[in-house]
This record gives structure tokens, sequence and C-alpha cells, in this order.
């Protein structure tokens, strides 16, 4: 039994406490816990999905089904994902980009429009600074430079002058998985820091970042919070990435509004670092992309994950991928700062492998398991106490 | 006076009609045949992109006159139609950096930050000739920091069949499509920031012209196959080479069995010498390939209030405007001429040119003898 539309308001926030409702999403510290309040004044935990594209459903196998139930782009959002997401209980698009090729190439992010026409919640990202770790197309700025300033000022025109207003809109995403590679940042700018002033040459060029990113947004929309980028987790295997720089935490204190992690492990492994990170940026914190997988068609239980002990997040199968989910969202929302967790990601591809649908848009099992907790998602969290 | 198909053709001059945009050769002329069969001259505005009017100093202008997408795509064709554009060219803009005092291509690098392309759903609401691009490798001239492809990989493989896949399949039966451009003013040449090709690195220049051949013969013949693969309806108008630096005749032997026209930008000097160097140009380059022409990238430009620094020979918009017809009048008849596409629309802040100034007005001066040149073309061409 379900009982979303008793408890759940239009963007999907819980009826059952109200606090001031300023028409648009904004977070609030309350008896030392962090929430966040949807425009109604309702307290709202993101449940979001991460990587959502239709090319996945364009290759020969699988062309008939996308042009004979959805036909246009347009279809596809209302009919394909957003009406999905709304029966599994999802209640925001946390980020459209997907990994769509070999060599990380990632499709593009959808429009303004798309996001604002496609009547749900939604995190758009904004391309200020091209550094993921996995873009082999990176660009570091100079980002003391006015061409970066009007880059910035395009981007925020692009976007927030289409969304200001619109209640739909949480707020606003940068970079995933920025990589500050002070040789990258150094060779841009044409600067070589003095031998023992690397930390403070990295940190003005981080302080710098976040402040022309901030005030862009803030000269167009003065609505919506900050998401800033999703800073990626560090790995507990020599492979994997080691910490962000702690200027990074430091510096985007006074410009974003939320930490956003984007962290590839169970919620055991990383507790204790997200613990740290959010002590030091005193943020409450979105968990923006991340999953389990079991093994399919494609993924099969011999295939490497990912690089960087990413196989953590195998799972045997579809039922205990749905398991794995609610543990992880239970002990997230615990923690008292964690407002959301974004899933990775909507269909499955040949590249990515697994989603919540397969690429022939049969959603698997676990979506069943996923739309029962997500139906009394406040309850289940325990945010109606 | 010629009378106007709905996509903008001659309807005195008529071919078998398709259904699609094609090309036909007749009388060692060549002709660009709209859907239904009539004789098409592209006639294109540039960089028409919405966030020109979004700046703190005009977004009011856009949110009075405009207030939604859909509205200011309206505004837009409806004044191009006026104008005598037929044509939605290359949408994207110019949007940030600068090139200093004097462009030079092969001097300092410059990085000029380009906006975000038009959609699908976009062109349908604009309902008119349009042509759209595939970036399909980050190697542009005014791109500070390019990415050259290992264009043998299956990397490149791969993402050139994504892009035939998620674009050209959403295309592939629209009959206002003209066709896709490749990558703006690609590197084919070296390019200012030293960065190349791997396997083009640290060759001399008689080699280097050489050996791009075999790059650029792999990059056409990837790229055209997955748009073939996905659009078999379309031209491919392929990349968009930029003519004031030079395109290597390597280049266009390599793009020959694989492109349908040769597509260059080129913005030349304001004087009857630098016209009959363009015509020069390209007719040289169009015998090597044995392609039509289309101009797809030409404009001028005059220093204004907002712009003081965009000094020119051209002594305001009155100038502008014969600029601009001389230019094109120079190359109108010739057998190859398919058409040209103008730079820009809203004058901003970093092109710092327009056929309007930075409050959504033309300029009066320019648009009005470019409008009865427009308008007049097909007689011309009698």
């Amino acid at each position: 039994m379900t009982n979303r539309g008793l408890t759940m308001n239009e963007f999907g926030g819980y009826t059952g406490k109200q606090y001031e409702a300023t028409g648009f999403f904004y977070t609030k510290q309350i008896d030392g816990k962090w929430l966040l309040i949807d425009p109604k004044g309702n307290p709202y935990f993101i449940v979001g999905i991460a990587h959502v594209e239709d090319s996945c459903l364009k290759h020969e196998e699988n062309i008939h089904i996308y042009k004979e139930r959805y036909g246009s782009r347009e279809k596809w959002i209302s009919d394909c994902v957003v009406k999905s997401l709304k029966e599994w209980g999802f209640n925001t698009l946390a980020w459209t980009k997907q990994w769509v090729a070999q060599g990380m190439r990632h499709s593009p992010e959808w429009t303004p429009e798309e996001y604002k026409n496609s009547g749900i919640c939604y995190i758009p990202h904004i391309d200020f600074l091209n550094i993921e770790r996995w873009n082999q197309q990176h660009i570091y700025w100079d980002v003391f430079s006015p061409e970066f300033e009007e880059w910035c000022d395009y981007q925020a025109r692009y976007w927030c002058t289409s969304l200001a207003d619109d209640p739909y809109n949480i707020g606003y995403a940068y970079t995933a998985r920025p990589d500050w590679d002070i040789d990258k940042f150094s060779e841009a700018m044409g600067i070589k820091p003095k031998e023992g002033e690397e930390d403070e040459f990295l940190r003005k060029i981080i302080e710098r970042y976040y402040k022309v990113t901030h005030d862009a947004i803030r000269r167009y929309d003065k609505n919506h919070l900050i998401f800033g980028d999703l800073i990626e987790g560090c790995d507990c295997l020599p492979e994997g990435p080691a910490a962000p720089p702690q200027a990074v935490f430091t510096e985007m204190k006074k410009y974003v509004d939320i930490l956003s992690i984007n962290w590839y492990h169970p919620f055991d492994v990383m507790h204790d670092t997200v613990d740290e990170w959010q002590g030091c940026a005193h943020k409450p914190v979105f968990l923006s992309d991340s999953a389990f997988a079991a093994p399919n068609d494609l993924l099969t239980t011999d295939e490497p994950l990912f690089d960087g002990g990413w196989e953590k997040l195998r799972v045997q199968d579809e039922i205990a991928r749905g398991h794995a989910y609610i543990d992880m969202i239970k002990k997230a929302a615990n923690t008292g700062y964690i407002i959301g967790w974004g899933w990775c990601g909507f269909m499955q591809n040949k590249v990515r492998k697994y989603g919540l649908k397969d690429r022939f848009d049969r959603p698997y099992e676990v979506t069943k398991i996923m739309a029962e907790f997500n139906a009394n998602l406040y309850e289940n969290l325990g945010m109606n106490k | 006076m010629s009378g106007i198909s709905p996509y903008g053709g001659d309807t005195s001059r008529k071919f078998e009609a398709t259904g699609f945009f094609r090309l036909e050769k007749a009388d060692s002329s060549w002709w660009m045949v709209d859907p239904d069969g009539y004789a098409f001259i592209t006639i294109g505005l540039n960089h028409t992109d919405e966030t020109n009017l979004k700046y703190e100093h005009n977004i009011d202008i856009w949110r009075e006159k405009y207030g939604s997408r859909e509205n200011w795509i309206k505004g837009l064709t409806k004044e191009m139609k006026e104008w005598g554009f037929n044509t939605i060219g290359w949408t994207s803009d110019y949007i940030s950096g600068d090139w200093g005092q004097a462009l030079d291509w092969f001097g300092d690098p410059i990085n000029l930050g380009h906006s975000m392309p038009w959609t699908v759903s976009d062109y349908k609401k604009a309902d008119m000739p349009y042509v759209i691009q595939l970036r399909v490798a980050e190697i542009e001239d005014w791109n500070g920091y390019p990415h050259f492809p290992d264009v043998h990989s299956e990397e490149f493989e791969a993402y050139c069949e994504y892009l035939g896949r998620s674009i050209c399949q959403d295309y592939a039966d629209d009959k206002n499509l003209i066709g896709y451009y490749l990558v703006d003013i690609p590197a084919w040449l070296p390019h200012a920031s030293g960065r190349d090709f791997n396997v083009l690195q640290g060759l001399d220049e008689r080699t280097r012209n050489i050996k791009v051949y075999d790059v650029a013969y792999k990059y056409y013949e990837t790229v055209t196959k997955y748009i073939r693969k996905y659009d078999p309806n379309h031209l491919i108008l392929g990349d968009r080479y930029n003519g004031n630096k030079g395109i290597p005749k390597s280049v266009l032997t390599a793009m020959k069995p694989f492109v349908d026209v040769l597509s260059v930008q080129y913005f030349p000097d304001n004087s009857e010498e630098g016209y009959q160097q363009m015509k020069d140009d390209l007719s040289e380059w169009q015998q090597l390939c044995d392609k039509p022409v289309i101009l797809a990238d030409i404009g001028n430009f005059c220093c204004t209030k907002m712009n003081p620094n965009r000094v020119s020979p051209l002594n305001g918009q009155a100038e502008r405007a014969q600029d601009y017809i001389h230019s094109i009048d120079k190359v109108l008849d010739q057998p190859w001429f398919l058409g040209w596409h103008w730079c820009a629309h809203v004058e901003n802040k970093a092109r710092g040119w327009g056929v309007k100034d930075p409050y959504d007005q033309p300029y009066d001066e320019f648009i009005n003898p470019v409008k009865d040149f427009n308008h007049k073309v097909y007689t011309k061409l009698k």
C-alpha cells in the first residue's frame, strides 16, 4: 500500500510538516539537522535520477520501441522518463548528461526548456569548467581572465534567465568529479607557483572559480540554491582518486549552499569521510550520483565495473539491489545533514551497462522495491517524527 | 519578379521534387533544389542566439517583447523572412573572449567561447529551412584548448556513431533541414595553440601537408558513414573551412568522396580587391574538389557605441550594407555558388556586431539595402 498523494505535495515534499513557504527550495537547520524545504514550505528529501538520455533507445535493435512508444523527444521526456520516475517514486532529475561512448564521451545536458517543461523537480548542471576527471576533452581556464568571467556570464544567461522563476528548479550544480590539477591550471594561466607556495596558488584558483561562478548565477537568479561541484569521493584503493584539496571545502563556503558529493561506494565506506567534509564545509550534503549494479545481459559477472574500487557497488541480483538502495538511503538520511541522493542512472546503455530500465525500455525488478519504499519515503526515513 | 516557393525557392526554375533539399547540376551550373523542386539560393543568418538578448542591459527587452523562447523564435523567423533571409544558419554564437586588434590565425592562440546550439524542438517551432552542425572534433581555430582525436581509434568511431544515432536520426525526415555542417573552421592547417593530431606532430610543413590527407580521409569517411547510416536524406555540407587561413589541397581531395558541398567561412577585405580575392580563392578550391560552394560564414563590422573596438575600413552601417551587397554580388552568378550565411544577428558584447543593435533594433541603414538585395536575388540570376 502506498500513501503517495496523501502526505506528499505536487513537488514531492512531505505535507505532514510545515515551514515557511518562499515559493522556492531552500535549506534550513532545525534542531541541529539540515532540511531541504520545498516551495510550499514542506520538507523534501531528494530521491533523484542522474543520467537520463535518449540515444540508448535509438540503436538498430531498439529504435522501433522509441518510434512506436514515443516518436519525439518531448514524448520520450513525458511518457518514458517522467512517467516512470513518478511511478517509481523518484522526485527529481538530478543530472541528465550520460556517458554515451568510449573515451568517456558524455551527451549534452538537457536544455533549460526541457527541464522547465518536464513537470518534475530538477537540478540542472552548468558547464562552467570542464575539468571532470573522466573528461578527455577537459579545458583548464585561466579563472582570473576576463574571458572566464564572460564565459560564466554566458552560462548563467543561458541557464538562469530561463529558470530563475521556476519553483521546480531546486538549484544549480556544476562540474562532476573535478580534477584540481595544479599543473594544468598553471599551464592555462602561464604562471608557475614558487616552490612551497603550491597550496596557496591552488587555493586562490579555487576561491576565484567559486566566486566568479556564484556571482554569474546571482546576477540572473537570486532564487535558487547552488549545489556547486559534485566533489569526487576519495578512494580506499591505491588506484582510486585521492581526496580533493582541502581548499575546495573551505573556499566554497561563501559561494555554495550545498556540498554535493559524487562517491561510488556503499555508505558505510564513505561515512566517516563525508562526516569530516561536512564538518569542514558546514553545509548540508547531497549525494549526487551513485548506484548499485546487479548482473544483466551486458554487465556480466566477469565484467569489471570501473577502476577505483567500484566493485563494492556490485550486488548479486535485482532484489539485493533494491535492499542496497534502502539501506543506503536510510543511513544517509539518518546523518541529519544529507538531504538527498541521485541514483545513477535511468536506462541501460552499451557503455554504462546498467540502469533502472534495460535498453528495451523494460524496468528492472529493483524498481518495484524502490517504488514501494519511495511511496512512503518520509515515513520510511523517519522524517514524519 | 519571381514567385517564391514555401521554402524560399524560385518557382520560375523547376527541377524534380524529391521531398528533401538536394543538388542538381544543369548546363554546367550547380543548383540547390528545395523539397518542392524549385531552385533555391540559401540566404542564411548565422549566430541566432537568444542569450544575446539576456544580458543585464537588454533582458527587459526580451521579457517585454518575447517572454519565452518560442515567441523569440517566432519573432526571429518573421523578421528574417521580411529581410529576405530564407535559412537559419549555424546558431552557435561567439559569446566570450577576444581576438585583440587584428585576427591572425597563425599568431597567438585565441579562445572564443561559443554558445549552445538549437534543438530539434526549436527548429520545429521555426518552421523554415535550416542547417545544423555536428561537432565531430573540438579542433576549431577559435578554440584555445583544442583536442585532436585519433581518427583511427575505436573511440572516434564510437563517437561518430553516437552523433549519427543521437542527432541525425531525429532530423532524418525533416523537409526543412538542408544538411549537416561538420566542424567550424577546423585546424587542418597547424593550430595556433601548437596542438595537432598525434600522427602529425613534429612533422615539417611539407610532410605534414601530405600526411594530413590520411587523417582527413579517415575523419570524413567515418563521420559521413554514420550520418548516412541514420539519415540518407540530407546533404552533407562538410566542414566550414577557414578560407581566410587557407585550405590544404590534400584535405579538399580527402573530403571529395564523402561530402556534397564545399562550405567556406570567408571574411573578404572590404574592397574590390578583397571581393575578387575571395572569388578567386573559392573558384580555385571549388575546382580542386568539384563541389558547389556555400559561403558558410561571411560578415563585416564597424565600430559601434557598445563595441568601439570593432574597427574596420567601413564607416558606419550604410557602408556595411554596401560591402554586403558588393561582396555577395561578386560571386552570385558563379555556376558553383549556392548561397551565403551572414554573420551575425544581435550585436553582443563579445562578437560585437550584428544586423541588429544590442537593444534588438535592426540597424536600418544596414538592413534596408540588404533586404532589397536579398529579395532581388532570383531576378538577378535570370
